[in-house]
């Protein structure tokens, strides 16, 4: 654990062993013989290998890019990926969580996603190939024959095949269920794949020899919409019985994307069965396409999730170390004083409140995630029933506001990077900008935010029988306001409380409103909920932390105030850390989480200008 | 072949170092502590020659309990065993007393070749590694960045100023690691799993029968001086200011 631009290492120790008290997850056999000190190496080993590798190539992936060549189909990625992608699969991060009978190290996902953390800060396109092994493998895991099993998992395991997923088309986006690729049933039990997938990431690349694709396709015959959809594994390679790479398969990639951002990560388009002899193996059973892609959807989104926060970590750190350093102006108490020193811009109020939003963000969006691992842990290792339940609870209703909010968050921190570089921000050769870039697309795929929304009003929410999920969470989030009571000043409480309070009358509302058919003005306020149920779980979780940090932050710094309070912040790292994670949570309950309020009020209007409107409304554009 | 790799525990570099306020130290609480960067090449040399030649590597490492964490990440990397001397009596060990504590243990092991980092990051004595050659009665190979083994030889090349030297000894030896050597691995998460179960010796200095009295003792520890604010010259008039510049450079930093 040390000092690094990506990643505050003290603020992921504080979430995973003060907070979460990962030790308590030694009750279940498959973790009790990890102990600290071995989570600790693991951290270690992923923050060394990010900060040397990771971070060291991210500005070639923005800047050299990747190379297409329009003859072969295939794509060149940076020379520095290379090296990195070796590091990462030969410590073995892309089987950190898989069960050993597997081959994996069996970890917990807690450490997985505090790991993924300091991979995506340092360089989130490269770290896409990394997972995308990963994703593929464990879909092959749980759902594969021993067949497939057999032809695919060692060298994925092995971190020598990549993997991706694919369900995009050109005219199926949102609307997976549109896709058009086709699969016809062989003789021999496999079957032959056409069609194009557009979007792909890690569709194509020269890092690993071969790349093992999940399509989702319709086998001739069969339903349309999603219902009908199976998936299907398909080598970019075939591979002999002796498990070594055979000849090419029919599929190649016509082309990659030139985009905003993530420029390292190729964004594939991949035609199979150009030649009518593209082989695909069912995986699962025929028609469980989506059922079975859900797994592998959910995860990803997730990962997204992280991605977002990862950047935005990234952001934030050098955002600070810019204002330290860059001098400019006065201190405001100067204004008048022509000749005052001129002071680092962090001294400057409003330069303050802005790292402040940024630090109190990433370290919500940080407890959320890790929050969220913690929680998947006990789902894949208890057996008690009434423990389960409630622990999908949690995930279900989380998972849209890790991705949705986190990712939404993400493009705002970044943006705060760039202002606080000033012009220079603005410009290429300073790094913030890249990362605004690379965000952008987090709110986009693995579901638009729009979906994200709506499966959180929707799904985990209205449609969920008694709203249990919803109940769950409520149960989660009054323990904290309960354990918080005599530690915290009830002026950190009460909002909390206030919100709950708000969110149970909004929830009750769009209830009526399902039972009264009243969809549209119910739908309308899906991404609104997601937006204001985002900052009021951050606020919950920076409530919860405060019952830790203000007992620690008193032990540093007792009553001292002014000089005294500033000497001991700058003599005692642990007192700088606590005093400012108390001063973060403060803000971000006091400063951020209050627009909440302003958010349930415009949900509460109702306003049906959106359901009025008509597409003739919107003039002075252009019809085609 | 039997290899040894001698590791210390030091400060991370990018660690902001505080002496203490007594002058007897330097804080150690809020520091991370990492392997010596220079022994890390030795450890990666001796993991290499055991690839190539066969054999096993252990790890010797003289330091307070959390030195174990390094031995640790050194059987990580793929050394086979470690031995951790451990003794409060050793806290403030000077290069001959560490020496004498590495040749002890060493003594008691089988042992072909020795590799020791050029120096430790943190009090830049450079003395470790001969002194044990010293007293060890073997050659020594020092500030090596390149090695060529053939049966029962090594040849090294050790820069100098200007210029490279090409040379060669018997073994058992020691060979004290530069920078350029080689480009350690990270450790593995299999091999950090595997660590746990690796066995490491702890020994102290009763045991070795070593002399703990140091031969010198740092007196005190002095921070490096705060860097003075800068002078921005001020007027209108160029030359003037030029002169002034000239005038401060000669008067006051007396660099001219
Ligand atoms: C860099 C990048 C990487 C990608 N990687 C992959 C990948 O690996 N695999 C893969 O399969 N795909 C991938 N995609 C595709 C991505 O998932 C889609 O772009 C995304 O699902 C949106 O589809 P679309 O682009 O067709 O937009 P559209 O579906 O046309 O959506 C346009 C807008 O309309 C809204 N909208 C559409 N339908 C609805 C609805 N029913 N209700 C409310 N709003 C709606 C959307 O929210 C959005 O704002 C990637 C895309 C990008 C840009």
């Amino acid at each position: 654990m040390s000092l690094n631009q990506l990643v505050d290492s003290r603020d992921v120790r504080f979430v995973v062993f003060e907070m979460l008290d990962i030790d308590k997850l030694k009750r279940f056999e498959r973790f009790a013989e990890f102990d600290r000190s071995m989570y600790e190496d693991t951290l270690n080993l992923a923050e060394k290998i990010a900060v040397n590798q990771f971070y060291t190539s991210n500005a070639d992936g923005d800047k050299i890019g990747l190379k297409f060549n329009t003859a072969t189909g295939e794509v060149t990625v940076p020379d520095s990926f290379h090296k990195a992608f070796q590091a990462f699969t030969e410590a073995g991060f892309h089987n950190l969580m898989f069960p050993p009978d597997e081959g994996g190290m069996g970890l917990p996902v807690t450490i997985s996603f505090a790991s993924e953390e300091y991979f995506n800060a340092g360089n989130t396109a490269l770290s896409m190939y990394c997972s995308s092994i990963t994703g593929t493998a464990h879909l092959i895991i749980n759902n594969g024959s021993a067949a497939l099993k057999k032809m695919f998992l060692p060298k994925m395991i092995a971190g020598e095949w990549g993997g991706t997923m694919c369900l995009t088309e050109p005219g199926a986006g949102t609307d997976v269920g549109a896709l058009k690729t086709k699969a016809m049933r062989q003789s021999d039990g496999t079957y032959l794949i056409s069609g194009q997938k557009i979007f792909i990431s890690n569709g194509e690349q020269d890092i690993t020899e071969n790349i093992i694709h999940p399509v989702l396709a319709r086998i001739e015959g069969d339903p349309a919409g999603t219902k009908g959809i199976s998936i299907f594994i398909v080598p970019k390679y075939l591979v002999n019985e002796d498990g070594s790479l055979g000849k090419r398969n029919d599929m190649i990639c016509s082309g990659i994307e030139h985009k905003m951002g993530l420029k390292g990560n190729a964004t594939s388009t991949l035609n199979f069965g150009d030649n009518g002899k593209c082989v695909g193996y069912l995986l699962g059973k025929e028609c469980q396409g989506m059922k079975i892609m859900f797994q592998l959807m959910n995860e990803a989104r997730i990962y997204t999730g992280i991605q977002a926060q990862s950047v935005s970590s990234a952001a934030y750190l050098h955002a600070v170390t810019y204002a330290r350093n860059r001098i400019q102006g006065a201190h405001i108490t100067q204004m008048l004083n022509d000749s005052a020193p001129k002071v680092a811009i962090i001294e400057h109020p409003d330069v303050k409140r802005m790292l402040l939003y940024m630090k109190s963000t990433v370290e919500g969006m940080r407890m959320l995630t890790l929050y969220l691992a913690y929680n998947q842990d006990i789902m894949l290792s208890s057996a008690d029933a009434e423990e389960l339940k409630e622990t999908k609870a949690v995930i279900e209703i989380l998972t849209p506001i890790v991705k949705a909010g986190i990712s939404d968050a993400a493009w705002l921190v970044t943006a705060e990077a760039i202002q606080v570089y000033g012009g220079y921000g603005y410009c290429q050769e300073y790094p913030v900008e890249q990362y605004a870039r690379d965000s952008k697309v987090f709110s986009i795929y693995e579901g638009t935010n729009a979906i994200q929304s709506l499966d959180l009003q929707m799904r985990k929410i209205l449609m969920d029988p008694n709203h249990y999920n919803y109940s769950i969470l409520k149960k989660r989030i009054a323990e904290t306001l309960k354990a918080a009571k005599g530690i915290v000043d009830d002026k950190y409480i009460t909002p909390v409380d206030r919100g709950m309070a708000k969110l149970d009358e909004v929830i009750n509302m769009m209830s009526s409103q399902m039972q009264e058919g009243k969809f549209m003005a119910l739908v309308l306020n899906a991404t609104p909920l997601q937006q204001a149920m985002f900052p009021l779980v951050l606020a919950w979780l920076h409530l919860w932390s405060l019952t830790i940090t203000i007992p620690k932050m008193k032990a540093f710094l007792g009553d001292a105030k002014g000089e005294a309070r500033q000497k001991l912040v700058s003599e005692n790292n642990e007192a700088a850390y606590y005093g400012g994670r108390v001063l973060s949570s403060q803000f971000f309950i006091g400063s951020e989480y209050p627009k909440y309020f302003g958010k349930m009020e415009c949900i509460m209007g109702n306003e049906g200008a959106a359901i009025k409107a008509v597409s003739d409304n919107f003039t002075g554009a252009l019809k085609e | 072949m039997n290899i040894i790799a001698c590791v210390k525990q030091v400060p991370d570099t990018e660690a902001q170092i505080k002496v203490k306020a007594d002058g007897s130290g330097i804080e150690e609480g809020q520091i991370k502590w990492i392997m010596n960067p220079y022994d890390e090449y030795g450890v990666e040399e001796a993991l290499r020659l055991k690839e190539k030649n066969g054999g096993d590597v252990t790890i010797v490492s003289l330091g307070p309990a959390r030195a174990m964490e390094t031995i640790r990440t050194a059987l990580a990397m793929g050394a086979d065993k470690g031995v951790h001397v451990c003794d409060p009596a050793l806290d403030n060990a000077d290069a001959y007393v560490t020496a004498a504590a590495l040749a002890a243990v060493i003594k008691g092991l089988p042992h072909d070749i020795i590799f020791c980092g050029q120096r430790a990051v943190d009090d830049d004595s450079g003395q470790v590694g001969p002194i044990l050659a010293e007293l060890l009665g073997i050659p020594q190979l020092t500030i090596v960045t390149k090695t060529e083994y053939a049966a029962n030889t090594i040849k090294a090349i050790r820069p100098i100023e200007g210029a490279q030297l090409l040379i060669e000894t018997s073994l058992p030896c020691v060979v004290t690691a530069q920078k350029g050597l080689n480009e350690p691995r990270y450790a593995s998460l299999p091999g950090i799993m595997k660590a746990k179960k690796k066995p490491v010796d702890v020994k102290n200095a009763a045991a070795l029968g070593i002399d703990t009295q140091a031969k010198a003792k740092v007196a005190k520890f002095i921070p490096p001086p705060a860097r003075a604010a800068g002078k921005i010259i001020c007027g209108d008039d160029p030359a003037q200011k030029a002169t002034e510049v000239a005038r401060l450079l000669r008067e006051e930093a007396k660099v001219i």
